[in-house]
């Protein structure tokens, strides 16, 4: 029998169509969250992860820390692995379904808002209440959509059969269902087999890499892979020999072959990981032309970081990512670099925070260090020495991590 | 032993301009060390405008810095002559160009009114001192993103000078005059409070 992918706009009457379909024919319905118990158990890891990956915007270090990329590859593993006939997948995982499987109907329902606020009525869902938690709903679909499709969620292009659930009754929609999946395309074939074994070789390969630093698409056919760079790369050639070595060694691959995507240039690629120097760096100073520089030159010596120019951005990100190490300003407008000492080494103590300051004096030093600071230093300082610091600081994360 | 008015002042004046020249100092450091950067990574292709915005940023930076030490040049020899007439708008500006580290921080917004001056005879360092610990305390006493609007006020009989902030002042006036009174004495002259404003008198017209 066909595998379903139900992906829907909230209060858009997905959920009478899932409920039918599973009483009816007993489709075993796999929602997010199952998704997310099978990642927890698979791979040992907090439920919360793959939350975050799901349903939240990537961290601001996601550029460079690629740790949504992550939860993605092992959320994927763990679908591949779970692809069964007879299942229902709805939510935001029936997305991460490659098209190729042909036996998996892929499907979007949707409505316009007026329709969606009267099913919530429906619901008991106050008119304000619905209007919100669809708005924000549709903001993270089209957040998630665009971070693993490079398009909206409502594109048609994603789906086999999209139904306008304003535009007819959950009984119709339900019955135009039903007659598709008796089409033989999408009956359970050899085929369709070879592509399921195609899809956990690619996650597999795809964990794998993506473990181990690199962020490429995947595609497998058999035991050939195929790698396509999509991203801005310094030595090509160097990269590519990395990524056969790192392919060819996983278990199941036995040819492996490189390409340059379309957005070749687009954005950096971060070739090995360093695991010597802190991965989410945040620089705080309301001294704008100054904390771009120093971000772009720490980037250059393999120390990418985040910078915000006001203590309460920094304060906002250090709620969300958790930075693990921080160079802070002190005199800074409005929220001042004591007050996101303080309140960071209570929300986030493990974060090491710099201080680098223009208005250095002993007094300050003392507070600061007092505070929980892991350094005073003042401008203008030595990039040697701040990148030195930086890894120290980093150091003694490592080590209280260890003792712990 | 407790610091004279007159040392703490300078001290002030010291901190906020050796913080500004700091920080100047800093975004020079960072754009040079990353030009020289790109020149080891041999990236001399400028058709990014990369390199003309690291210089544009130096030399925007070595403005800024040229303004401030002639502020505090011209702070240096403010005590020259004990008594002299001088222009009260030079002075205040003067004194802004010196303390602009401290109104940054508090995103204070200031609205001069001064396009009709004031001279008057007297020191420039005490006018200047006396108008810091004016400003000073309303610094400490206001909201961030305060407005405060300095006037120039003249009429027939007197003139002054209006200070005048959009938020509630609760400064006790007379401890700040008595604060102030070995300047004010010596400047011959006094404090008035109204509402949110204080007006230093500078002098008959």
């Amino acid at each position: 029998m066909a595998i379903i992918s139900i992906f829907s706009g909230k209060y858009s009457g997905a959920a009478q169509i899932v409920k039918k379909l599973e009483e009816n024919h007993g489709y075993k319905v796999i929602r997010d969250y199952d998704v997310i118990e099978a990642c927890v158990k698979k791979f040992n890891e907090n439920k919360e992860i793959y939350e975050k990956a799901f349903f939240n915007p990537p961290s601001v270090f996601n550029s460079f820390t690629r740790e949504k990329e992550k939860s993605l590859s092992e959320i994927k593993a763990a679908i591949s692995e779970l692809l069964n006939d007879n299942q229902i997948f709805y939510g935001f995982s029936s997305l991460l379904i490659p098209r190729k499987i042909n036996h998996v109907v892929k499907i979007l329902t949707i409505a316009d808002l007026q329709y969606r606020i009267q099913n919530a009525s429906n619901l008991g869902v106050s008119e304000k209440n619905a209007k919100k938690e669809i708005l924000q709903a549709d903001e993270k679909a089209a957040e998630f959509s665009h971070h693993i499709k490079n398009s909206g969620p409502w594109n048609p292009s994603l789906y086999d059969m999209v139904i306008p659930m304003d535009k007819t009754t959950t009984e119709k929609a339900y019955e135009l269902i039903l007659s598709q999946l008796g089409n033989p395309v999408l009956q359970y074939s050899k085929e369709s087999k070879k592509h399921i074994e195609d899809f956990r070789l690619e996650t597999k390969v795809g964990l794998e890499l993506c473990r181990q630093g690199f962020d490429v698409d995947v595609d497998a056919n058999g035991n050939d892979v195929s790698l396509t760079i999509n991203k801005k790369v310094l030595f090509l050639s160097k990269l590519k020999n990395e990524l056969t070595n790192a392919a060819k060694i996983i278990e199941g691959v036995s040819n492996v072959e490189t390409k340059i995507g379309q957005n070749f240039y687009k954005a950096d690629i971060l070739t090995d990981q360093n695991f010597s120097r802190p991965h989410k760096v945040l620089l705080v100073d309301d001294e704008v032309d100054f904390i771009q520089t120093l971000s772009e030159r720490l980037a250059i010596r393999d120390m990418p970081s985040f910078p915000v120019s006001s203590g309460r951005e920094a304060l906002e990100i250090m709620d969300r990512d958790h930075p693990e190490v921080m160079v802070l300003d002190l005199k800074m407008p409005g929220v001042d670099g004591y007050e996101v000492l303080r309140k960071t080494k209570e929300i986030s103590p493990e974060t090491e925070i710099i201080i680098l300051t223009g208005h250095g004096n002993e007094n300050d030093r003392t507070r600061c260090m007092e505070l929980g600071a892991f350094a005073y230093l003042e401008k203008p300082a030595d990039i040697d020495i701040l990148t030195k610091t930086m890894k120290e600081a980093y150091e003694n994360i490592q080590k209280k991590t260890a003792q712990n | 032993m407790k610091a004279s008015k007159e040392i703490i002042f300078s001290e002030r004046i010291a901190s906020s301009v050796s913080h500004e020249l700091r920080n100047i100092l800093a975004v020079i450091k960072e754009n040079s060390g990353l030009l020289q950067d790109l020149i080891m990574l041999g990236k001399y292709d400028d058709s990014s405008g990369k390199l003309k915005k690291i210089t544009d940023t130096i030399l925007k930076q070595v403005s800024i810095g040229e303004e401030t030490t002639t502020h505090l040049n011209k702070f240096a020899h403010l005590n020259d002559k004990d008594i002299e007439l001088f222009s009260c708008k030079n002075e205040l500006n003067e004194l802004l160009g010196l303390i602009k580290r401290p109104l940054k921080q508090k995103g204070l917004d200031i609205v001069l009114n001064i396009d009709e001056d004031i001279k008057i005879e007297a020191s420039r360092f005490f006018f200047q001192m006396t108008l810091y610990f004016i400003i000073n305390e309303i610094i400490k006493l206001s909201e961030y993103g305060s407005k405060l609007e300095i006037t120039f006020l003249k009429d027939k009989i007197k003139s002054q000078i209006e200070l005048k902030t959009d938020c509630v002042l609760q400064i006790d006036i007379k401890t700040l005059e008595n604060s102030l009174k070995e300047n004010l004495a010596f400047m011959k002259t006094g404090l008035d409070k109204k509402e949110n404003s204080i007006f230093l008198n500078t002098g008959r017209a």
